[in-house]
């Protein structure tokens, strides 16, 4: 177990100081936010339809699946590309790494962001159906909380 | 026991016959604990698929090697943890620091933080291990490489090309680094296509040449292998004809000294004699001990592209 917890570490150290991973995130972020804002506001506009919250919490956030299958794929690249462009994961290897610990690394890393990813949409999404009133109570979670 | 062994090792690129360039052709040597070995070659003669080879990233056709005496796969993956080693350019993360690029070695190797500090204090790099890794000289980066090859205090060093396209005072820094490290009884194996830096360098030297080794020993020996005389006359086209002929004579090479010429017996006289024979009189004859770079250009004779870098 320890070398897991070892390869995630190598993982993340590689990771979390590098800016266009940062940016991949912010972007990521951005569009499943403004996704997540419209639904609301629809879900607002039109509550007569299926759209009525709090029923409607787990369609809003449905609909930031598909950015994600994305967002996974510019990770993979991200994470991999590089390591051989810059000969680094070769050196890793020399330096006692396998190379299937060395992509082991990589997919714990990715499964960590995407579980990551996985709970804060549950969270939004159990808050919202917990907190939003059905018919004319107070506003508790309003659109721009999801931001 | 050797430290490293290689039996007849062989690496060819590519399957077909006619495409496939043979890049390593059966190269035995041995490096014993304590030696500083220099793998000294023109570029693209095969140093750097043998390290390769030894430090797992390309897999031999032919033959076989031993690190520690070990062979077999689990055994080299044991072996290999005893080993520091570089390939080519070093390879690192430019967008982090130098100290972070040591901590994922450092993990990798499974080694403690207080140990990254001492690799850049002895690599004299701390002062600069706050800066990210793509704003460094070249010199910095093979320094950090050094660095990174010593985290787990290895007791063999690898290093490919250590002082490739660095300043006079960077290989100098370099050659120090490796004193201090030979001087703590570790086992050095170093490639290079500079001869002065080998033979300043190593106790120990393999020249090879389009993958084969063409001469090994300890630098002295492979320096004073044959005999050979530096010769002088009137007429130097004269005496280089006749020097072609005679039979005692395997080697004749021009220099602005006079002309070397490498001898079968070490017969002087005999020289003289059959040159005295043939009308040539000499006014000058006297045993010659070959640099390592006389040595090298002998053995590598033919291939000029490489050698006016070489020889500069």
């Amino acid at each position: 177990m320890k070398i897991l917890s070892v390869l995630l570490r190598i993982e993340t150290l590689k990771t979390v100081k590098r800016r266009a991973f940062w940016v991949a995130v912010g972007v990521f972020a951005a569009i499943n936010t403004s996704i997540a804002v419209d639904n609301v506001r629809t879900a607002r506009r039109f509550p007569d339809f299926a759209h009525a919250l709090p029923e409607s919490w787990p369609s809003v956030l449905s609909g930031l699946t598909s950015p994600a299958g994305f967002f996974v794929a510019v990770l993979i690249i991200l994470l991999v590309a590089p390591e051989f462009s810059w000969r680094t994961g070769r050196q890793n290897v020399i330096d006692g790494l396998s190379k299937e610990r060395l992509y082991a690394g990589k997919v714990m890393l990715l499964a960590g962001l995407v579980a990551l990813f996985v709970a804060t949409v549950l969270l939004i999404g159990i808050g919202g159906i917990l907190f939003s009133p059905s018919e004319g109570g107070p506003e508790i979670i309003r659109s721009t909380d999801l931001s | 026991m050797p430290i490293i062994e290689t039996r007849e090792l062989t690496k060819r690129y590519g399957t077909r016959p006619e495409k496939s360039v043979l890049a390593v052709d059966r190269v035995s040597f041995a490096v014993e604990e304590g030696q500083v070995f220099g793998f000294l070659g023109p570029n693209g003669s095969g140093k750097t698929t043998t390290i390769g080879m030894l430090v797992g990233i390309i897999n031999p056709t032919g033959g076989s090697f031993r690190l520690f005496g070990a062979s077999d796969a689990k055994g080299l993956l044991a072996a290999r943890s005893r080993v520091g080693a570089t390939l080519e350019t070093p390879n690192f993360y430019p967008y982090m620091r130098g100290r972070d690029n040591l901590r994922v070695a450092a993990a990798i190797k499974g080694v403690g933080r207080s140990r990254i500090e001492e690799c850049l204090e002895l690599v004299g790099l701390a002062d600069r291990a706050k800066h990210r890794f793509s704003t460094y000289s070249l010199g910095m980066k093979q320094r950090l490489a050094l660095a990174a090859t010593m985290l787990s205090d290895p007791e063999l060093i690898i290093l490919d090309e250590p002082a490739n396209g660095l300043d006079p005072q960077g290989m100098r820094e370099i050659r120090e680094i490796i004193h201090i490290l030979a001087g703590r009884g570790k086992t050095i194996f170093l490639s290079s296509h500079l001869l002065w830096e080998v033979e300043r360098t190593c106790t120990h030297v393999a020249i090879v040449r389009k993958g084969r080794i063409v001469a090994q020993g300890t630098v002295d020996e492979v320096v004073s292998e044959g005999t050979s005389a530096l010769l002088r006359a009137e007429d130097e086209d004269a005496l280089a004809a006749a020097l072609e002929d005679c039979p005692e004579v395997t080697s004749v090479r021009r220099t602005d000294d006079g002309i070397i010429v490498g001898l079968r017996g070490g017969d002087l006289a005999g020289v003289n004699g059959y040159l005295a024979g043939k009308g040539i009189h000499l006014s000058y004859l006297a045993p010659h001990r070959q640099s390592l770079e006389e040595v090298f250009i002998d053995l590598t004779r033919g291939d000029f592209e490489s050698m006016t870098e070489i020889a500069s």
